[in-house]
Formats: C-alpha cells, structure tokens, sequence
C-alpha cells in the first residue's frame, strides 16, 4: 500500500504546458508505469495496453497548450486512457465469436489482494467479501486507495458522479469490514502479528 | 479535515469511509496529517477505533503489474521521436478521423485496383485435371463449355488475347461446345479454336465434338458444326470432319480411320451414364480402366471377346463389375487398384 506518485505530479503540468521537454518526460515515464498497471487489470493483452498509453500520453504534448485549461489533469488522463483503452478492447472483440464478447472490459477478480501474512480465518472472511465486489467497486477501490486518486478523481476517471463514487466505495468497505468483525482484540492482536 | 467534532461519534464504519481519515492513513504527508494527530491526541478514547479503521485498510493490497524494464523509456524515445519528426504525423493528426479514413480506403482502393489490373493483364496457365471416377466442367475464357472426362487434363491461358487464336491443351477426354465468333467472311485469328492432344490439332469450326485419348489412340468425335483435325507430321492431310464423323488416330498415324458412327453415343459419358450397348468384355475393361484409372486383367484371353447381351450401364464401378460377374459367371478379385477377371 501507499504509492503515491501524484505528488510529484503538480506543477509539472504548467511546465509541459510551457513546453518544458524535461516535465513532459518525467510525466511520461511515470504515467505510463501507472497506466500499465491499470490496464493490466482490464486485459492480459500488454501489446493494447502500451498502444493505448502511448496514443494518450502523445496527445498530452501535442494539445499541450490546452492543459491549462483541464482542471484536474490527472483524472482527465486516467480517464482518456480508460476510453482509449476500451475502444481498443471492444474493437479487438469484434473479431472474436459472438459468445467471446464481453460487454464491457472487467476490472479483474484478482486485482485486490489480502496480505498473505493476515491469519488464514480472517483472510478467507476477506477474501469472500472481495469476491461480493463488482468489477465498478474494485476498480473504484483501486482507484482510490491504490493510485490515490480523490473521490472527485475517481468519479472523473469512471464518468460517473462524485456522490455515486462515495457510494460505491463505501459499500465495497463496509463489505470488507463486516467480514473483520473478529472480536476486536483477536484481530488487532492478528493484525499486529502480521505487521 | 473539517468539522472536526463529527469525529467524536464516529464508528470503525464512518473512520473507514472517511476521505480525509483514508488520506491520512494512506498518505503520511497529506496536509491533513498534522491535524489528525492533534486531534487524536486530544481524543485518546478514540484510539482503538481509528486503529481498527487504520488496520482494514491497511489491509488492502493490490496486485501490481509492472513493464519489464526499459520499456516505458523506449516508448518514450519512440514518443520524442514521433513528436520530432514534423510533417507525416502533423497532417495526419491535423486531418480529422473520417478524412484520415476515407484516405486509408482511397489508398486501399488504388492498391486494389493496381493489383487487379496487375493480375488480369498477365497470362497466367490454367490447370484442371480430373481424379479417377470424376467429371468437371470447364468454362474457357470465351464461355465454351468443356466437360472433362475422369483421369483427364486440359491446360488453357486464363487469358485470351484478342488477336491470337484460342488454344486448349488436352490429355484424356472431353466434350467441347464451342462458342462460335463470327465477324465477317475472313477467319480471324481469334475466332480459330485449336485443341492440341498428343501429336494432333484439332481446329474447330464452331461447334460440338468429343475428344478421347486413351491406351496410343486419339478419337475424335463430331456431334455438330465442323472441325478439322489436322496433325504436327506435315506429311499427313488434314482431315475435315462432318457431324456424325468418328476419326480414330494411333500415335503412330499408322492407322488412322474415319468412319460415320452415332456420335451423340460419345457425349453420353458427360451425364455420367455410360452405356455401352452388347460390348465385349475388352471394350467395358477398357472403359472402367480409363474412367476409374484401374488395372483390369483378364485372365484368360478368352474373356475379352465375351459379349454381354444387351446395354450395360457403367457409372459405378462395383455395379458394373457386379453386372458382368453375373452375366458373364466370372469371378472378379479385387486387389488394390488391379482388378482380376476370371472364369469361374
């Protein structure tokens, strides 16, 4: 947990704006390890997902001049990148037998991990309520707790509403916390153990 | 972290669900930590709460795919250098998606059409050959019709010029129905259709004629219009054919007949329904060896003079050969592709 790159990420904006060559390419090397890793959720195909992030981090040079006025650029990039990757995604899938179509690409089941050192009980409680999890609340949890997007964030990069975005996290959470529900002492005592 | 009194009621839930609380927790640097802290410490009851909500989030974990090494660089070179190389990518980019697609079909199109002019214009052979046992019909160039007899082979350019006579190689048999072209009282080179087999030519006169080369023999046989079989030794005449004619030739031009037969008989194998009326056991052995490429022995010479009465149709193998071990009381072994014709 806790990987957060997005600090690096605010003033860089304003730079490549500027055509500052150097921030366009920190921002690129950066992006492009995120936007691997996120769309390595969607499909196992690495040749879509790099033609995907190369097509959306091009276009942030050449529109460059038009960075200032995205309000949050971050989430507006996540966001081209889901469409542009999915466009591919469905495009591939039109070649594929009609039974092999999946209506939308899924955030994969195995995404979310419970760390291996958590006791065995109370990781297979976890593992249940991760598997109760749509593929919107896990990518939305990813999302938020992985990239460390804010919920505003999230809801850009879904294209959904900010209040939806709460929503959906807090019910994928409460899932999860209702499968803790150790008496408190045994698990903080499990928790402890593991860390 | 605004309104912090809200906090003092909060449960495991509400900590967990907090965007300010999950900020903290997950960015030890956010801007909110320093008051988080403060207020923790100004709320100790709290302590085992937060915690707990710390704990379940903590216990998320997320399976991290990672490019090999290297290729974000790379990508990023290939980036720079698409961005450094200015015009392709500038019109292509300024072009908007339907112009760049309707220049991607022009471009397809024009290849396309290249292509096939390409093709079309080059002379290229054309090959049908028949297995044992089948017919196939051809259409030539000019729309003439050949049907091709089982074990047959006939060789024609995909292609006919204009200027040049119309030409077909064959080996085995076939029935031709040639398109006649007639513009005018000269012959002109493309209205001549020649049919080269072994060492003869036969050129036709528009029309419908069968050729069968079989076992050191050519027959040629006229149904309609007219044709002129002529032959690669000068020394020999041409021989003009009228319909009805039957012109029999060996490879030797030793022997070469022309009598006037029912020649319609020799179109009969094209609907597939041999029928040879009283024939000798030699005539049908030599037939099912043409058609379905067998080796037919006949044990005893004797045999092959042996007639059967009647008309016998020919289109399977095994009826016909059952037929004859019926009427003929032989005995038929078959063996691979001989077949052995006994007394009995």
């Amino acid at each position: 947990m806790c990987y957060f790159y997005n600090i690096l990420l605010n003033t860089p904006w304003k730079n490549i704006a500027e055509g500052q060559r150097d921030a366009y390419s920190k921002v690129y090397l950066l992006l492009y390890t995120r936007f691997y890793n996120y769309g390595l959720k969607f499909t196992p195909d690495e040749t879509v997902v790099e033609d995907a992030i190369q097509e959306v981090l091009l276009s942030i040079w050449v529109d460059r001049r038009q960075l200032t006025g995205i309000a949050n650029p971050e989430a507006y990039f996540f966001s081209s990148f889901r469409n542009n990757l999915f466009r591919k995604l469905k495009a591939l899938s039109k070649q594929l037998p009609a039974e092999m179509i999946e209506p939308e690409p899924e955030f994969a089941r195995d995404a979310i991990l419970i760390d291996q050192e958590i006791h065995h009980e109370l990781r297979a409680r976890l593992q249940k309520a991760l598997d109760s999890l749509t593929a919107r609340q896990r990518e939305a949890i990813f999302l938020r707790f992985y990239e460390g997007l804010s919920y505003e964030d999230v809801a850009e990069a879904l294209g959904i509403t900010t209040k939806a975005t709460y929503k959906i996290v807090a019910r994928a959470l409460l899932e999860l916390k209702g499968n803790m529900s150790l008496p408190l002492t045994v698990l903080l005592a499990l928790l402890r153990h593991a860390h | 972290m605004q309104n912090q009194e809200k906090y003092s009621d909060y449960s495991v839930r509400d900590f967990i669900c907090d965007e300010s609380f999950q900020d903290w927790v997950l960015r030890p640097d956010t801007p909110d930590a320093a008051a988080w802290q403060t207020w923790l410490q100004a709320n100790p009851g709290k302590r085992t709460v937060v915690e707990e909500a710390r704990k379940v989030l903590e216990s998320l974990t997320f399976r991290v795919d990672r490019p090999a090494a290297g290729r974000a660089q790379a990508s990023l070179e290939k980036t720079w250098q698409m961005i450094d190389t200015p015009g392709r990518r500038g019109i292509l980019r300024r072009m908007n998606r339907v112009w760049r697609m309707a220049a991607m079909w022009i471009i397809l199109i024009g290849a396309g059409i290249f292509v096939w002019l390409w093709i079309s214009n080059r002379t290229v052979p054309v090959l049908v050959t028949t297995a044992s046992g089948q017919l196939d019909s051809v259409l030539l160039p000019d729309r003439s019709m050949v049907v091709l007899n089982a074990l047959s082979t006939i060789r024609y350019q995909q292609k006919w010029e204009r200027d040049a006579p119309r030409e077909v190689w064959l080996e085995g048999e076939a029935l031709f129905s040639v398109q006649h072209l007639d513009e005018g009282d000269d012959v002109a080179p493309h209205e001549r259709f020649l049919v080269h087999v072994g060492h003869t030519t036969v050129e036709v006169l528009g029309t419908r004629f069968n050729i069968r080369q079989r076992r050191e023999k050519i027959e040629v046989a006229l149904l309609s219009g007219a044709v002129l079989v002529r032959f690669n030794n000068k020394a020999r005449s041409d021989i003009r054919m009228e319909p009805g004619d039957l012109v029999v030739i060996d490879t030797s031009y030793r022997d070469i007949t022309k009598i006037s037969t029912n020649t319609e008989n020799y179109s009969a194998w094209t609907r597939k329904r041999l029928v040879l009326t009283n024939p000798t056991l030699q005539e049908i052995a030599h037939y099912l060896e043409d058609v379905y490429g067998k080796r037919i022995v006949l044990d005893d010479p004797d045999l092959a003079g042996r007639k059967v009465e009647g008309p016998i149709l020919l289109d399977s193998i095994d009826d016909a050969l059952f037929v004859i071990s019926t009427v003929l009381d032989v005995t038929i072994i078959k063996e691979n592709d001989t077949i052995t014709i006994k007394p009995r």
